[in-house]
């Protein structure tokens, strides 16, 4: 019973991941066609679009907030392991789990502190695309929430790691 | 001072390997935290705005696209051609496959724009190879992490954007100003490779017939097409950096899916989906060090940082040469994004003041932080390098001792005749 749980939930977290890479890699595609078009439009159609800026920028937003969910989950960030390495495990495991847990306080607070700016912003249209100023705002919260849980996902981590490291020197 | 006590958490938060981005983002909370705490009246909310329009301006979308054509020509074999055609052209003479790495180096500088990516592509292709042949590893990685550095002074240029955005100066300037630069690095270390490979007797490889030269040539004389869309389009403004990226997108897919054939949909996805995740990182040490560089200025760091420099000397040449041992010394530990994202706002102003170009001093600042990639113990060349070859970090670095000197030689030349950056730009956009 307990079993297939793990196998059901270990299936949704590399479900979400490849959702998450899938989306963030479409994303840039639409970007690349979209500046393409605008400078085709202006030469060739003689006539450059009005969203030629605005639009890509709104979809860039949501690339960086998708992709750097996937990069906390892959571990992708740029961080220099060369002195933590050197740190027995137990001292070890104590520093990471404050990093880590000041990293989540700290996305947590970014969380918080988003909604204001989009409520302000959601009262606002682009000219150029008539889309609400929430699309450019609400990418942070979003990518906020995916990094919080990939955080908690990794401290969690860390402590089975650390379990089985001792286990297994025992 | 409370700012500096920040940047000492930071330091410590980010050698004892958080995520620099998240350092500085901390540092930033911390910050606010206690300016909170001590009555003051900046809000949190202040932070999360940053987050979002920090990394908003157009300019920036150059930076996924240059990292999507890069990703494109490794999936199509792009670099294995550039390699190929490097080795046509100068294997057979001393240096052998060492200065086909120096040269393929300069070459893919002008196709992508990030010197860790052009230190793992040419790398992993090269290494093994030169191992084989009886290059020392040590020394070989430590030439192709060298080389690697002339990637961000070469058109396009991910630093450059940022460097344009952060100070607001024309990035298509930034471009043309590292044409000369980068000539002249990959001079210099192409002659002291070849010095080096002559004296220790290191192999060189059989010269190609003519026909291997013109096929491998003409196979990599479609990749150079690349770079001159890129500056080309920027020269007679027709296209915007962002927007050139772009065309080289185009083009790069247009190579690996019509004339090399080698390149499928699933790929392309595949290195659209990495090249979010490179930009995303990218964009969130960006993000962060945004607001730390706005409460730098908001506790008048330049003010102070003028003050001091300007107490030690008011000699412009001086001044240059004590920013540059800064930036050098800056360079050796921290990762060269956030120095850059947080001391261009208080330098460029300051220097501004005493008449130096912003174009001529963003190429100087540029090419210094390159020499840090390639410096322990935070030089991330390095690490990737070691990585690929699987030689020490201090091994490589010894064997790189040569060409650091090298490099700041080039660094004091640019930095003491602005003409070498300024003639370009300034003969292609006359003010």
């Amino acid at each position: 019973m307990s079993d297939t749980l793990i196998r059901r939930l270990k299936q949704a977290d590399d479900l979400l991941e490849r959702l998450l890479f899938q989306v963030s890699a479409w994303l840039v595609l639409i970007i690349s066609v979209l500046v393409c078009y605008a400078v085709f439009a202006r030469y060739v159609l003689g006539s450059p679009p009005l969203w030629a800026e605005d639009a890509p920028r709104v979809f860039f937003l949501w690339s960086v907030y998708i992709g750097i969910a996937v990069a906390t989950k892959r571990g992708q960030n740029i961080r220099v392991t060369f002195f933590i390495e050197k740190i027995p495990p137990t001292p070890r495991l104590v520093l990471e789990t404050v990093m880590h847990l000041l990293v989540i306080i700290m996305i947590v607070v970014i969380f918080w502190n988003s909604f204001p700016i989009l409520q302000l912003q959601a009262r606002g249209t682009m000219l150029s695309t008539g889309w609400s100023y929430a699309w450019t705002y609400a990418a942070l919260p979003v990518g906020c929430a995916l990094m919080a849980f990939y955080q908690v996902r990794i401290m969690l981590r860390g402590f089975v790691e650390y379990g089985e490291r001792t286990a297994g020197s025992r | 001072m409370l700012l500096v006590s920040l940047l000492i958490f930071l330091f410590i938060f980010s050698l004892i390997g958080m995520e620099i981005a998240w350092a500085i983002g901390i540092a930033c909370l911390g910050y606010l935290f206690l300016n909170q705490l001590s009555g003051g009246t900046m809000p949190y909310v202040l932070f999360s705005q940053q987050m979002t329009t920090g990394v908003d301006a157009f300019v920036l979308l150059a930076i996924p696209l240059f990292i999507f054509a890069g990703e494109l020509m490794n999936v199509s074999g792009v670099t294995q051609r550039i390699v190929r055609m490097a080795a046509a052209m100068v294997g057979h003479r001393n240096g052998g496959l060492a200065n086909v790495g120096v040269t393929a180096n300069f070459i893919m500088s002008g196709c992508s724009g990030s010197a860790l990516a052009d230190a793992a592509a040419t790398g992993s292709v090269l290494l093994p190879e030169m191992e084989r042949r009886g290059f020392r590893p040590a020394f070989s990685s430590a030439v192709i992490a060298s080389a690697a550095t002339v990637g961000p002074i070469v058109p396009p240029s991910i630093s450059f954007v940022l460097l344009g955005a952060i100070v607001e100066i024309s990035v298509g300037k930034l471009f043309l100003a590292g044409i000369i630069p980068g000539v002249i690095m990959f001079g210099t270390m192409f002659t002291l490779t070849w010095w080096i490979c002559r004296s220790r007797g290191y192999p060189v490889e059989i010269r190609s017939d003519w026909s291997e030269r013109r096929s491998s040539l003409f196979d990599g004389s479609l990749a150079l097409i690349a770079p001159l869309i890129i500056v080309g389009s920027i020269i007679f403004g027709i296209a915007t950096p962002t927007e050139s990226a772009a065309i080289a997108v185009a083009y790069v897919l247009f190579l690996g899916m019509v004339v090399y054939r080698n390149t499928s949909i699933r790929d392309v996805i595949e290195a659209a989906g990495n090249t979010a995740i490179s930009t995303s990182v990218i964009m969130l040490t960006v993000a962060t060090s945004k607001m730390f560089a706005w409460l730098a200025v908001h506790e008048q760091l330049g003010e102070i940082l003028t003050s001091a420099m300007l107490a030690l000397t008011d000699n412009l040449y001086v001044l240059l040469f004590l920013i540059n041992v800064l930036l050098l010394i800056l360079g050796m530990f921290m990762e060269i994004l956030p120095i850059m994202l947080i001391l261009a706002p208080v330098l460029f102003p300051m220097l501004g003041e005493l008449g130096v170009d912003p174009v001529h001093f963003g190429v100087v600042m540029v090419l210094n932080l390159m020499i840090g990639m390639i410096t322990p113990p935070i030089g991330l060349n390095l690490f990737v390098i070691s990585a690929i070859g699987k030689v020490g970090v201090i091994e490589i670095f010894r064997e790189a001792i040569p060409y650091f000197f090298v490099l700041v030689g080039v660094l004091m030349l640019i930095t003491y005749v602005p003409a070498l950056t300024l003639t370009i730009p300034n003969a292609v956009f006359p003010q």
